[in-house]
């Protein structure tokens, strides 16, 4: 096979990939934000739910989380096609650890910070709304760039519940042409790609968002 | 005699094992301006954390304007006090702290005006005109929009007393104010205080190791160890002619007399 033929097979691959990214990471950043909130600011049912969600998104194989939401689900009476499946159980992984960066990043505030609004009589919405969050989002800008990298690499677990994604294209490549050495190059070419325009992606939110605080973050 | 405008009653606080306050009891007079003296661990800032319900009691009561800080009336009986009750008594307290604790995401103006606006319900012209007032009292007016990792030490505090009074609190406590500042720079600060204490009459609580200023500008110094007042007088008697020994030893080492 001709080497553009492979790339253009390996491209469309790539798409849906990005496309699995796009929706899952926001879905990530939403129960992150959530479930982080509810873990530091709740009252203690509401706590075990977050900390439950938290500790069973973390302690278990998101790959068998995948399985289950696809496979599994069906026994239940709930059919999802594998697309929505593959952005639930990855969107929901990475959003559990998404939830340990919120509530470090909000914990990493200076205990000064909440005195002093306490000071000035805030009320307790206000201190976190508007004193401690603002603060707290910097901090949590470069650890959620890791886990979108997290997140771009996990895709590739997709492949296993039929979805024609980067490394399902590879595969069905290489078996058929058995060209597995320029195929698997350009594989990890295109995930590195994917990953760095992340990494520079949350960079520049980074950067932006600390001129917006006053310089208050990191530089 | 007037009641007092600051009260506490057979006060206890523990930190897990320590004891700072057994049984304390202390009053202040409305437009008193009170020093606090002591070596360290004594419970000097606790007492400012406690009126400033940056920390709670495990005993006793404390009456702040007549009313109770930490206890509320509910249903004939006294209860501790909820939220809604804390936010009431606040208005009466402002505090200016050890480490500033500015807002590093607002500027200096916006350190100033945010409290009056959301708290208090200032429309933001009204509390842009006082932010304004306020930096001109500081010494600050031209740094209203620089950020608050722009300022000296001292700037920063001057905006925190600033910010503070920006509340218009009737009571101010002021928590070693000085503490973090290089030498050159407490003039500065301490000439503010001086300044503000000269244009109006405020009831002040400074927790101080500046021994000099507390003798200026006190009506009356507290010598506090170990949770306890061991002595407490007008300026000129604590400092000239201290009874107690342990107020002897602690003015000869801070004084080098």
């Amino acid at each position: 096979m001709e080497f553009g033929e492979i790339v253009s097979v390996l491209l469309q691959g790539a798409v849906v990939t990005i496309k699995i990214v796009a929706m899952a990471l926001p879905l990530a950043a939403v129960m992150a934000f959530i479930f982080g909130l509810i873990r530091l600011y709740s009252p203690a049912p509401f706590k075990q739910i977050a900390i439950f969600y938290i500790e069973f998104f973390r302690g278990t194989s998101a790959l068998i989380q995948l399985y289950w939401i696809y496979f599994v689900l069906p026994f239940f009476g709930i059919t999802i096609d594998a697309m929505t499946a593959a952005v639930v159980a990855l969107g929901l992984n990475i959003g559990a650890y998404g939830t340990e960066v919120v509530r470090g990043a909000v914990q990493s505030v200076p205990k000064g910070q909440y005195e002093a609004s306490i000071a000035l009589n805030f009320t307790a919405r206000q201190r976190v709304w508007r004193i401690i969050l603002p603060q707290a989002f910097v901090n949590m800008i470069p650890p959620f760039g890791n886990l979108a990298i997290e997140l771009v690499k996990a895709t590739s677990l997709v492949s296993l519940i039929t979805i024609g994604d980067l490394t399902f294209k590879a595969k069905s490549l290489a078996d058929t042409t058995l060209q597995v050495g320029e195929i698997f190059g350009v594989v990890l070419f295109l995930y590195f790609i994917m990953s760095q325009a992340l990494a520079l992606l949350f960079k520049l939110l980074e950067k932006r968002l600390s001129k917006g605080l006053g310089r208050g973050g990191i530089n | 005699m007037s009641t007092p405008i600051i009260e506490f009653k057979n006060v206890k606080k523990r930190f897990g094992d320590t004891t700072i306050f057994s049984d304390f009891n202390f009053t202040v007079e409305e437009n008193e301006i009170v020093s606090i003296i002591g070596p360290s661990g004594s419970g000097k800032s606790t007492l400012l954390r406690i009126l400033m319900t940056l920390e709670g009691i495990d005993g006793g009561y404390i009456n702040v304007a007549g009313e109770s800080l930490w206890h509320m009336y509910w249903q004939g009986q006294y209860v501790p006090a909820n939220s809604k009750h804390l936010h009431k008594m606040r208005n009466h307290l402002g505090m200016v702290f050890q480490h500033f604790n500015l807002f590093p995401h607002m500027s200096v103006k916006r350190n100033i005006t945010e409290a009056p606006m959301r708290v208090k319900g200032m429309s933001r012209e009204e509390a842009e005109e006082s932010a304004e007032k306020l930096l001109n009292l500081v010494g600050l007016a031209d740094k209203a929009d620089s950020y608050p990792n722009d300022l000296s030490g001292g700037q920063k505090q001057r905006v925190g007393i600033a910010r503070a009074l920006a509340m218009k609190p009737s009571i101010l406590l002021l928590d070693e104010i000085t503490s973090a500042l290089d030498p050159e720079l407490v003039d500065e600060v301490l000439d503010v205080i001086r300044n503000l204490v000269k244009e109006d009459s405020f009831t002040m609580l400074l927790v101080t190791h500046e021994m000099y200023f507390a003798r200026e500008i006190s009506d009356r110094v507290c010598f506090f160890d170990k949770g306890t007042i061991v002595e407490e007088g007008k300026p000129e008697e604590i400092f000239t002619a201290p009874k107690h020994e342990r107020t002897k030893a602690f003015l000869n080492a801070y004084l080098g007399q």
